[in-house]
């Protein structure tokens, strides 16, 4: 078993049962069995962090706080002799009962960003300040779900951490943590989440599907419109005949393309151009994005100004204009090419403004601290 | 000091908690009996001790689990999952029998299995759509032709490598939902996509009409050469290169912003 998770997960939740050592011997059986299958268990993690982060709500989890719950109503309702009973002076303290969940607090607190997850373990803590009375703990944890609120805000946490990170428009990335935040804002209790998330699990194809194909028809028509406009270039620059010659071949292929190109968008979709660059986020797969950051957040571009070149090319190619006449005809706008000698200067200038863009994001700030502790453990990402 | 008040108490909190809440039935039955159970003990002591010597001492765990295996059975019934139903159908009937049966494993890799299964699927009949609507709108480049065509019939051979049929998956409203066509345009795909991956696509009717498009129009610029480029030197001088960065808004209802915008002459 991976050492850090015996330290900081298997054995702290194995030793609590030692603190009640007069329950019953069938509830005793039932402890040792949940012990070597909750060996097993850690014993087939070996990703510290992804384990510290899944184990708390899981099957296992909850089932050994189950036990432990058990064993505590045990020592206080009675002694392994069925009728007979100590008195509740033995039995174990409140503050006791909720020191199984210092290893998830520790855990939390040691990520330093999950301060909804701190909070909500900081108040059921603060429930052995309120009473002392175990079945009033009880009441209180239960009134309060607490001890849901421990799995829920943490989960919270984590997911619109991660969200404050991405690109709201970007439904293909943002859908699924966006849809996940909303289940754990709604749901009160596991068999609720279950039923949530399987239901969510089934949906967020669906979304992410469609987004990646409305990105994808984005993306053919700005690459047509680039090579039309390119080959136009060539023959007003007319470098040379052949130059010229490859303009005109390149125009007539694109506009043919662009014409089909708008006849698959009516056939298929319904939609004309302008359902594509009136969307504010299908538009943006006309320029040609690139992520900039890791949550692809913001994205290196054309220029904008290319929207209303590309209206009037798409214009151009539908009407009924000969490519000569087009050729005599000034255009209003200019479609803006990418950077070239630039290019490599921009790119550092680009992702200096993400990363300042960035570098209030909790997440961010997450990721680089992370990111320095592994460089200074040798390990560069 | 603990009283029974209390623990009554407890109990009712915890049954009208799960009776809210659909997914909690079996244990909203369960706790108000055990409530109703120790209602005429008249101590803390004597409850726990009644508990434990009923069919109550396992109980609530017992109805946990129900409740859980039951959210997953009715989550795959909504979804139209026939299989994981069955799964999750058979995984509940056993553990209402017997509440040991609640920490049996195995039953997750006939799940994920499933899950796979569904994944590829997904996958497959995505790309197919994809490749198909990419090959409507090209014309005449015959090697990108061809790329798009292996890519449909690799989709299509992934769907039949897992035991479907492109048509059986088309005709599943959940796969159906995976693509944004309109009917008609579905229904365009699914009777043009096996033929169009087969076929030699024709170029030469697109070829012959560009090529006679091409003479007839280079005669024309050809002679109108030193027209073409005067009208082409006051766009030409504008053209610059250029490039700029997204910014998202906060939510999905703002606008990008375009920053940094950055000319090159």
């Amino acid at each position: 078993m991976d050492a850090m998770i015996k330290s900081t997960i298997y054995d702290p939740n194995v030793v609590v049962f030692d603190s009640y050592p007069n329950i019953s011997a069938d509830l005793k059986s039932e402890i040792e069995d949940w012990k070597k299958r909750f060996y097993d268990y850690c014993d087939k993690q070996t990703d510290f962090a992804a384990f510290a982060t899944s184990y708390y709500g899981s099957d296992m989890q909850v089932e050994g706080s189950g036990l432990l719950t058990r064993a505590a109503m045990e020592e206080m309702g009675g002694a392994d002799k069925k009728n007979d009973v100590n008195s509740e002076a033995d039995v174990i303290s409140v503050r006791d009962f909720l020191k199984q969940y210092e290893t998830g607090y520790n855990e939390i607190k040691r990520a330093g960003y999950r301060k909804r997850g701190e909070a909500a373990y900081e108040k059921l803590f603060d429930v052995a300040n309120r009473t002392d009375n175990m079945v009033e703990a009880q009441i209180i944890l239960e009134k309060e779900r607490l001890l849901w609120k421990i799995v829920s805000e943490d989960a919270l946490d984590i997911f619109d951490t991660v969200l404050e990170a991405m690109d709201p428009l970007y439904e293909a990335t943002s859908y699924p943590v966006a849809a996940f935040s909303e289940v754990y804002k709604k749901v009160d209790c596991d068999e609720e989440l279950t039923y949530e998330t399987e239901i969510l699990k089934h949906e967020i194809p669906k979304v992410v599907s469609r987004s990646t194909t409305r990105i994808m028809i984005a993306a053919i028509l700005g690459t047509n419109i680039l090579n039309y406009a390119k080959s136009k270039n060539k023959i007003r620059t007319w470098a040379s005949d052949r130059s010229a010659k490859e303009g005109l071949s390149g125009m007539i292929v694109a506009r043919k393309n662009i014409c089909k190109y708008l006849d698959m968008l009516r056939t298929q979709f319904g939609w004309s151009f302008n359902d594509i660059i009136n969307d504010e986020f299908t538009k943006l797969w006309l320029l040609n994005p690139r992520n900039l950051d890791s949550t692809g957040r913001l994205k290196r571009v054309l220029n904008p100004a290319n929207f209303d070149a590309y209206k009037e090319i798409v214009d151009e190619c539908r009407s009924s204009k000969s490519i000569s006449q087009i050729l005599e005809t000034q255009s209003r706008y200019v479609v803006y090419f990418d950077l070239d000698r630039k290019d490599r200067e921009y790119t550092r200038k680009a992702e200096a403004f993400a990363k300042e863009q960035n570098s209030a994001l909790t997440y961010y700030k997450y990721e680089s601290s992370l990111k320095r502790e592994l460089k200074d453990k040798g390990v560069a990402l | 000091m603990s009283t029974i008040n209390q623990v009554y108490e407890l109990y009712d909190l915890m049954a009208r908690r799960c009776r809210a809440n659909k997914h909690s039935q079996h244990q909203a039955k369960m706790y108000a009996e055990i409530r109703d159970f120790i209602k005429d003990c008249s101590s803390v002591d004597e409850s726990m001790v009644k508990i434990k010597n009923s069919k109550y001492y396992t109980a609530a765990a017992h109805a946990l689990m129900l409740d859980k295996f039951d959210a997953y059975r009715q989550a795959a019934r909504e979804n139209k999952q026939q299989e994981l139903e069955a799964i999750y159908d058979e995984r509940y009937k056993e553990i209402e029998a017997d509440y040991m049966k609640s920490f049996q494993t195995g039953y997750e890799k006939k799940v994920a299995a499933i899950e796979k299964k569904e994944s590829n699927i997904i996958s497959a009949f995505t790309s197919a759509y994809n490749a198909y609507i990419e090959l409507l709108c090209t014309s005449m480049d015959k090697v990108k032709i061809s790329q798009l065509q292996r890519d449909l019939k690799r989709a299509y051979d992934d769907i039949t490598r897992v035991g479907e049929t492109f048509e059986g998956v088309a005709a599943n409203p959940f796969y159906r939902e995976l693509i944004p066509a309109n009917d008609t345009g579905f229904k365009e795909f699914i009777e043009q996509a096996p033929a169009l991956m087969n076929e030699r696509i024709n170029t030469s009717s697109d070829e012959a009409e560009i090529q006679k498009e091409f003479d007839e129009e280079w005669k024309i610029i050809s002679a109108n050469k030193d027209k073409i480029i005067s009208i082409s030197e006051g766009e030409m001088s504008r053209a610059k290169l250029s490039a700029a960065v997204a910014v998202p808004p906060k939510d999905r209802r703002g606008k990008y912003t375009y920053e940094l915008i950055e000319e090159e002459v």
